[in-house]
């Protein structure tokens, strides 16, 4: 199976019930035939800031952050993505 | 019972018309045909959307712009940022319709929420009544859909949808809108807006699968349609719907 670690990284952690796709956009082409479509890796930054971006009409039970009042702008120096988790 | 001449001219009328429904979906809707083990008559689709997990990103929208080529400017889903308080009208965001999110709102003095908005696939919809030559229709499996080739570009249906959901498009000069992901829930997927929304805020809903979750989720919870008034019979179910949403 291809991204296995990611795969079981994901199932693990609070990130299990977000599809491949939410994050590295549609992608059938890629899983039809590998070769024909090299997906681009997102830049961590402006993905994980989209959700998890402090907003007060976000509901209060999910987990945001204020990025400016946070550690380093670059969420993946501490985070694993597939199961952010430090 | 004596059947006339007139019954039955009616009848073959009638059957001429949904024979020739049936032939032209897979046109319509630019589908693969649907998979031998699909029939339409076994279901009866609609949406629930649970306002408390929606975080506003937007995902949605990008998704279903890219997975029905929806161009630039026009949506077939988008999401809208309330603020309401007490005594005032409520401010309605929807930046672009929320396709790159929204900026952070840092106000805690205002009751704030999002509220994804698409096609209700409205069971009585005034789109479908409204249209001069029949181009508008609900599929047999409750979709709300539009045939291009017959579509004048009227615009009444614009017009008559209460709930905003349809444009002309500006390339082929029809009349645009949500299909449900037609294309993809006839051959066993789930749409593109739910299939990428990261908190499950959104999901389609079979009213016919007796083991779909939307009959738990509409016996266990307060739930609303959006402009229930208006009579439509939506079948976009939101959970904890606040009153001052239109």
């Amino acid at each position: 199976m291809c991204h296995e670690e990611e795969a079981t990284a994901r199932q693990a952690g609070a990130h299990t019930h977000v599809a491949c796709e939410a994050c590295h956009g549609p992608l059938a082409a890629h899983a039809a035939d590998p070769s024909s479509l090299t997906p681009k890796l997102p830049v961590a930054a402006d993905l994980c800031h989209r959700c998890h971006e402090k907003d007060s009409a976000k509901p209060d039970w999910f987990p945001q952050i204020v990025t400016t009042l946070h550690y380093g702008p670059n969420c993946t120096d501490c985070h694993q993505p597939h199961n952010p988790k430090l | 019972m004596d059947i006339t001449r007139r019954d039955l001219f009616q009848i073959g009328g009638k059957l001429l018309v949904l024979a020739s429904a049936g032939a032209t979906l897979q046109q319509i809707t630019g589908a693969e045909p649907p998979s031998d083990a699909y029939r339409m008559a076994d279901h009866w689709w609609g949406m629930i959307v649970d306002i408390d997990k929606c975080i506003g990103c937007g995902n949605c929208v990008r998704a279903c712009s890219r997975e029905n080529q929806v161009p630039k400017g026009y949506f077939r889903t988008w999401v809208e940022r309330y603020q309401v308080q007490e005594g005032k009208q409520p401010i309605v965001e929807s930046p672009d319709g929320a396709i790159d999110g929204f900026a952070p709102l840092k106000r805690t003095d205002v009751k704030a929420f999002f509220v994804p908005k698409l096609c209700n696939h409205c069971a009585e919809s005034p789109c479908v009544q409204v249209c001069p030559v029949g181009a508008t229709f609900v599929s047999p499996d409750g979709v709300v859909l539009v045939d291009k080739q017959y579509c004048l570009g009227c615009r009444y249906c614009v017009q008559a949808c209460p709930y905003g959901c349809r444009y002309l498009h500006p390339e082929t000069h029809t009349v645009d809108k949500c299909t449900l992901c037609y294309h993809r829930i006839t051959q066993g997927l789930t749409t593109a807006c739910c299939e990428n929304c990261p908190t499950g805020a959104r999901q389609l809903v079979d009213f016919k699968n007796p083991k779909d979750p939307v009959h738990e989720f509409l016996r266990k919870n307060k739930v609303e349609v959006l402009k229930p008034y208006m009579a439509t019979q939506a079948k976009v179910y939101y959970k904890n719907l606040d009153g001052s949403v239109r």
